[in-house]
């Protein structure tokens, strides 16, 4: 639809703007980042998981299993701004608070002079909540989950796929003269490994985003089989919170059944 | 089924990702044009499309997704001014902050066009933005901007002409 209102746009403004309009479009390693983190802040919605998984893996460490408590200071007030509604983590609604904590990270610093002050209540009051919050999801989880069903053979090949894919070269080869005698052992995590647990975690989250909760807990599945205390065996059990509840929501019969 | 373009996007039904992939350029580019520095593109980005998912079923999926899209692409660029004009933080520092590598015409274009718009009021901003560069009808503008469509008419036309001026001081100041 045309808006014949107005006069057709001076010419040295449309080739600017078109020449301009070229400038975007290489945008694919931001995608992916941002990506990256969106599904991982949906994926932990309603999961009772605070931003201690973002900022985990942000380079803050491991082991916070409660990390409500870093980062919300810095966040809540200009998520509270940026959404346009009062984030008071109330009830079911603290997932998404929190939630909306956890991806706040890179933005909190930047603003977090400016909100230090209701960024600290609001993040007292999601630390309070959220961890009571997390406790009750975590005590129902376990009282609740369900060994998912059997899994499917596109599952099962999707794992294997994973698992079976070709080792990355900086193995040492036994005929090589620059390699150690020594064996590898399967003790320390390699590179390798992480990169195979990655792939197994991205599949299983990209799986519940396109809202196949059975794939994705088929293929937590297996990583937690391959990799019981792998690296990333936390955000394995945020998404599996998550998958199970959403197999729930989505099959409430199926899940009845097995109770 | 690939349903990624945007024609598909505006009656087929498709899921977040897809959403994501086919308009993650738009809403960047978008948050850029409405003053959204580029060293907080991803966070802001990150946010909008959060709350876009968390709204996904309150899209009505006969209308064209970008309007819907640029809706939330004006209201974060909004509080995210607002927000950096509380802390006293520079919107202006154009030059500084394209971070490619590419110095190219089209990166050359888009300093002048940043520049450009931040020599206009936000409503002309988001009039000329949305209009102009990015195609949306005075009507749709209208609504996502609660304004009567005679001041978006007015509001571009008045961009428009700022705009002209703005590119003129910019090229004498480049020639001389």
């Amino acid at each position: 639809m045309s808006d014949k209102e107005l006069e057709a746009m001076p010419t040295e403004l449309a080739a600017l703007f078109a020449q301009e309009a070229n400038s975007y479009g290489a945008e694919d390693a931001l995608a992916d980042a941002v990506m990256e983190r969106v599904t991982t802040a949906i994926a932990l919605r309603g999961a009772g998981e605070g931003p201690g998984s973002r900022v985990e893996r942000q380079g803050q460490g491991q082991g916070q299993g409660q990390g409500q408590g870093q980062g919300q200071g810095q966040g809540q007030g200009s998520m509270a701004e940026s959404d346009g509604r009062l984030p008071l983590p109330t009830g079911e609604g603290r997932g998404e608070v929190l939630t909306s904590l956890a991806s706040k990270k890179l933005v909190a610093g930047t603003f977090a002079t400016a909100l230090a002050l209701g960024g600290a209540l609001g993040g007292y009051v999601g630390y309070t909540s959220g961890y009571s919050a997390a406790k009750r999801d975590l005590t129902r989880a376990s009282n609740t989950f369900v060994e998912p069903p059997v899994p499917s053979a596109s599952i099962e090949q999707k794992s294997q796929e994973i698992l079976t894919a070709q080792p990355e070269t900086h193995a040492p080869s036994s005929t090589s003269r620059l390699s150690p005698p020594t064996s590898t052992t399967a003790e320390a995590p390699t590179p390798n490994d992480l990169r195979r647990e990655r792939e197994l975690i991205d599949a299983a989250r990209s799986a519940l985003v396109k809202g196949n909760a059975k794939e994705a807990i088929g293929l937590l599945g297996t990583h937690a089989k391959r990799y019981p205390k792998g690296q990333l065996s936390q955000e394995r059990e945020a998404l599996r919170k998550h998958a199970a509840k959403e197999l729930e929501r989505v099959n409430p019969s199926e899940e009845g059944t097995k109770k | 089924m690939n349903t990624s373009s945007a024609t598909v996007l505006s009656t087929e039904p498709l899921n977040f990702e897809e959403l994501f992939r086919a308009h993650f350029t738009f809403a960047c580019r978008t948050l850029r044009r409405l003053g959204v520095q580029e060293r907080d593109l991803g966070d802001v980005a990150q946010e909008l499309f959060l709350a876009v998912h968390g709204q996904l079923d309150a899209w009505d999926r006969k209308r064209p997704v970008k309007p819907w899209l640029a809706g939330f692409c004006l209201r974060f660029a909004s509080n995210y001014r607002q927000l950096a004009r509380h802390r006293g933080t520079s919107l202006n520092d154009v030059m500084a902050a394209s971070t490619h590598d590419r110095h190219d015409d089209s990166i050359a274009a888009r300093q002048a066009v940043l520049r450009i718009l931040e020599g206009l009021e936000f409503d002309q901003r988001t009039a000329l933005v949305l209009h102009d560069m990015e195609g949306l009808t005075a009507v749709e503008i209208a609504e996502l901007t609660s304004a009567p469509l005679p001041t978006v008419y007015s509001r571009v036309r008045l961009a428009r002409e700022r705009a002209r001026k703005i590119l003129a001081s910019l090229e004498e100041g480049g020639a001389s």
